[in-house]
């Protein structure tokens, strides 16, 4: 490789793996943002379309996410409304763009971010939240003094799977991302094409370094889980 | 008249309350009641028979079709509308434990101040009295700094009660708050939630199903009671104005019940030490109870159960009963087959006996008969009683 | 529309290798005895782009519609760790020169096996919606010609070119070095997207989010894309992309193995693989004429 090597990596395998942290972090971000009020919805609504919605929300569990990038591929493109909106809206188009990453993301791992905020809501004595009503208490104040510090739990171990699997998303990455060093190329698929080109050496550092890391953030916050669970009981 | 509810209820046995435990089909609720705003309500009935439902309907906890309620000058509840719990202010102290568990006992009262009773501090005519006053009151002062789980069950139910009133409500519901308590714990809170009632203008909803706890706190009686055949459960409510009125009406459904029950009013005269005794004055008569700790002169509620109650036709000195009292009978009511209740006047107080159909015959009685009503045991025990002042 | 007669492929491919599957599950019922009649399918490796083309040559070879050869296809690099790792393939159909090499290096391919099987032949396709925006002149020109004049003042917007990865896939390196014979590399670096694989450099030309896609004519002739959207590259512009094939020191069956290899040296087979839009080899590793 004509790259120059800077601790164990070249440089656009640094690169490679800051976009996939920041990758991961801007999805997680937005997934809590968003899957917070669906959850809560999900959970609170008596409607029976809630169903179909959770089944869709599940959906990315069971399709390969080849598919999903495939199918995001054709929504991205600027005659479909979705690319065409975006297109008018930034100027930028959608598909091999980091934004279409976070897109694509978002729907990935959508359900690993609803699913544990859905368990922790449902975790909640109800008790809690009707005592507090009849206190005068809004359901604002309700859901934030109260289902949001009761639930810390869900949202730890959301946040902590939203991250850990948009870090590993590869399939959809594949798909939409087009490879552009800096913008597109996350680590999973630098390792990837490293296998690829037989380049094994920078695959198993790349894949070490990324093993390490994510093995100290679930460690970490497993163990912060231990502590918060004990302390609350 | 503060707070008008009219209200019929069906619900499946699928979405039942599970507080009800009933095993039937379906389970109709109807019923219309006006509760005063001065004074503590009993709400009473057997267990499974709708009393929390009426509770979180008042609340609005639940939405039930065909519902009216109304505060005051406020609709809380009809046809059209329906107004959230939280614009209600109507307080609800549930049975379980519904103390914030990630907040300290202080943390959780000053949550409900802050948030609970800004929101419309006007409604109140009075002030409620503060904080500190409160924590007094309800012995929880110390227990400010505690975290939520390191309190027994009677210190929570303290707190959430203290909570509650820190709120600032319009009314206060209470939800058996004294299931779980030891007695001791009741007495004290019985006698708090009394001295509120009598000297700030807050509605309360006392629901129990000990008739002991209401007759002691409540000053009117809402009656819950229930009809069922196999498959269907159909609870009615009755209301009335006074503990009294349910108990020296034979015609109403209290009278129907077992635990059907007289209220006697009476003066503690004298304590009699050498036979561990107190001697009560109950007008023209006297009563001899097991002796009490409260002071001479302090006026209390008695509770005498029809079923413990027998008459004799002339009084006995070779009966064991200490309580023999002159009386006459005012009314008479069969209630089955084999039974009759008899209401008896005793001064201006009236006594309730349940006897058989048997015996009424035996003895030939009528109503305007002068007889001897005998009193096997009276129904509490003596640190249950909280002291009343009566006119 | 595309979409859909893809889909429509899909399905029937899908039926097909059901119904496959059915049959040699019946049929190795039938043959109890395998010294009666020596089994003849075999177990083919093939790079992604060449399936196709490689199960349109068996059906002709075999003469049946059904086949009982097993038909393995991936990027040649998964394929060659899998050989690597002893997979149990007879024959291995790379997508270029490189890899067959190396096994041979390695000592895992039968000796004096390797030849170039098909020439891949690189296209150009331009998005009819791209080049709308361009002027009449432009437009007027044949994509290749079209893609010289673009410069970096008169290039739209937002444009794309799709390409397969350079370093790991053969045709995405063909294209780098039509680029770079052009000498339009520089301007064009920053606006290339690249493909995990060639097959995945048309999924971006069929969803319509590239500008334009350097990719293989045969992946075009099989998605029936309009003639009239893309061009033949000429071989001389960009270095060749020979398609070589080894026979495996693994194969099970070296003798059937062999055979279908000649096979691909007659007319017929020649006929089969020019239709699906790759050159014939002139000559194979050796530098023997096949012909």
């Amino acid at each position: 490789m004509e790259d120059t090597t800077y601790f164990l990596l070249s440089l656009q395998n640094w690169q490679a793996l800051w976009l996939s942290i920041k990758l991961a972090s801007v999805s997680t971000f937005l997934l809590i943002l968003l899957g917070t009020p669906l959850a809560w919805w999900l959970h609170n609504s008596k409607h029976k379309s809630t169903t179909v919605i959770e089944a869709i929300i599940a959906l990315p569990l069971v399709l390969p996410p080849t598919v999903m990038g495939f199918y995001l591929l054709l929504a991205f493109a600027p005659d479909t409304w979705l690319g065409f909106s975006w297109l008018n809206l930034t100027g930028e188009p959608l598909a091999f763009s980091f934004s279409g990453l976070v897109l694509g993301s978002l729907i990935y791992s959508l359900p690993f971010v609803v699913q544990p905020l859905q368990t922790a809501f449902s975790g909640i004595d109800q008790h809690y939240l009707e005592s507090a009503s009849t206190l005068g208490i809004s359901p604002r104040a309700r859901f934030f003094s109260i289902v949001m510090p009761l639930s810390r739990y869900g949202f730890l171990t959301a946040a902590t799977l939203g991250f850990a699997h948009t870090l590993g998303e590869f399939g959809i990455v594949l798909m939409i991302g087009g490879s552009i060093p800096g913008e597109t190329l996350v680590s999973s698929i630098a390792i990837f094409q490293h296998v690829e080109t037989l380049e094994y050496t920078e695959a198993h550092t790349l894949s070490a370094i990324l093993i390490v890391g994510s093995f100290s953030m679930l460690l970490f916050i497993y163990g912060l889980n231990k502590k918060y669970r004990y302390r609350t009981l | 008249m503060s707070l008008y509810i009219k209200f019929n209820i069906e619900k499946s046995a699928a979405n039942s309350d599970k507080n009800s435990g009933n095993k039937h089909e379906s389970f109709f609720f109807s019923g219309e009641a006006s509760i005063p705003s001065q004074g503590i309500t009993g709400v009473y009935g057997a267990s499974g028979v709708g009393k929390t439902t009426l509770l979180r309907l008042i609340a609005g906890l639940d939405r039930h079709q065909n519902t009216i309620v109304n505060f005051n000058q406020e609709s809380w509840q009809n046809s059209q509308a329906f107004l959230p719990a939280h614009h209600r202010h109507a307080a609800l102290i549930f049975q379980h434990r519904s103390l914030l568990p990630h907040l300290s006992v202080n943390k959780n009262l000053d949550f409900s101040a802050a948030l609970g009773a800004k929101k419309s501090p006007e409604h109140l005519i009075q002030q409620l009295p503060d904080k500190t006053t409160l924590c007094q009151w309800f012995g929880i002062a110390e227990l400010l700094p505690l975290a939520i789980n390191k309190l027994s069950a009677g210190q929570s139910q303290r707190v959430s009660i203290v909570r509650a009133l820190l709120s600032k409500p319009k009314v206060l519901l209470l939800d058996e708050p004294l299931a779980n308590l030891d007695a001791e714990s009741k007495v004290t809170i019985l006698n708090y939630l009394h001295k509120i009632s009598l000297e700030y203008d807050l509605p309360m909803l006392y629901v129990s199903h000990s008739l002991d706890e209401i007759t002691q706190i409540a000053d009117h009686l809402l009656l819950i009671s229930r009809e069922s055949d196999s498959n269907v459960s159909k609870s009615i409510i009755e209301a009335f104005a006074s503990l009294d009125d349910a108990s020296c009406n034979l015609n109403s459904a209290f009278a129907a019940l077992p635990e059907a029950s007289a209220i006697l009013k009476c003066k503690i005269k004298q304590h009699d030490h050498k036979h561990g005794l107190s001697k009560l004055c109950l007008g023209e008569t006297s009563l001899y109870l097991q002796k009490m700790a409260l002071a001479e002169g302090t006026e209390i509620k008695l509770r005498v159960p029809a079923r413990d109650v027998s008459i004799n036709l002339e009084h006995t000195c070779t009966s064991s009963i200490l309580n023999i009292l002159p009386a006459t009978i005012v009314e008479i009511k069969q209630l089955s087959d084999a039974k009759v209740i008899i209401k008896l006047k005793i001064g201006q107080q009236f006594l309730l006996s349940t006897i058989t159909l048997k015996s009424l015959l035996a003895l030939k009685l009528n109503v305007g008969q002068a007889v001897y009503a005998q009193i096997k045991s009276i129904a509490l025990p003596a640190h249950n009683f909280i002291s009343h002042h009566f006119e | 529309m595309r979409t859909l007669a893809n889909l429509k492929t899909h399905v029937l491919i899908l039926a097909i290798a059901y119904l496959a599957i059915s049959f040699s599950v019946l049929a190795q019922d039938a043959e109890t005895n395998p010294t009666l009649k020596p089994a003849t399918e075999l177990t083919i490796a093939v790079a992604s782009n060449f399936r196709h083309t490689l199960i349109a040559l068996l059906k002709d070879y075999r003469q049946s519609p059904v086949l009982k050869d097993k038909v393995i296809s991936a990027s040649s690099g998964q394929l060659f760790s899998q050989i690597q790792n002893g997979a149990p393939f007879d024959i291995f159909f790379s997508a270029d020169r490189q890899r067959p090499d190396r096994l041979e290096q390695l000592g895992l391919t039968d000796p004096h096996s390797r030849r170039t099987y098909a020439v891949g032949q690189l296209a150009l396709w331009i998005n009819p919606n791209f080049k709308h925006q361009l002027n009449k002149e432009q437009q007027a020109l044949s994509n290749l010609s079209l893609l010289k004049s673009l410069t970096a003042e008169n290039l739209p917007k937002s444009t794309v070119l799709a390409l397969a990865n350079v370093k790991a896939a053969p045709y995405g390196y063909a294209a780098k070095t039509l680029l770079e014979n052009l000498q339009i590399w520089q301007l064009w670096q920053p606006l290339v997207v690249q493909a995990g694989n060639v097959a995945q450099v048309y999924q971006y030309v069929e969803s319509g989010n590239v500008s334009l896609a350097l990719l293989s004519l045969a992946q075009l002739k099989l998605a029936q894309v309009p003639e009239s959207e893309y061009e033949t590259v000429p071989a001389e512009l960009y270095t060749a992309i020979d398609q070589q094939l080894v026979i495996l020191q693994a194969a099970k069956n070296q003798i059937a193995a062999q055979a279908f290899v000649d096979y691909l040296k007659t007319p017929k087979a020649h006929s089969i693989i020019s239709r699906s839009g790759y050159n014939l080899p002139y000559s194979d590793s050796s530098g023997k004429a096949l012909h």
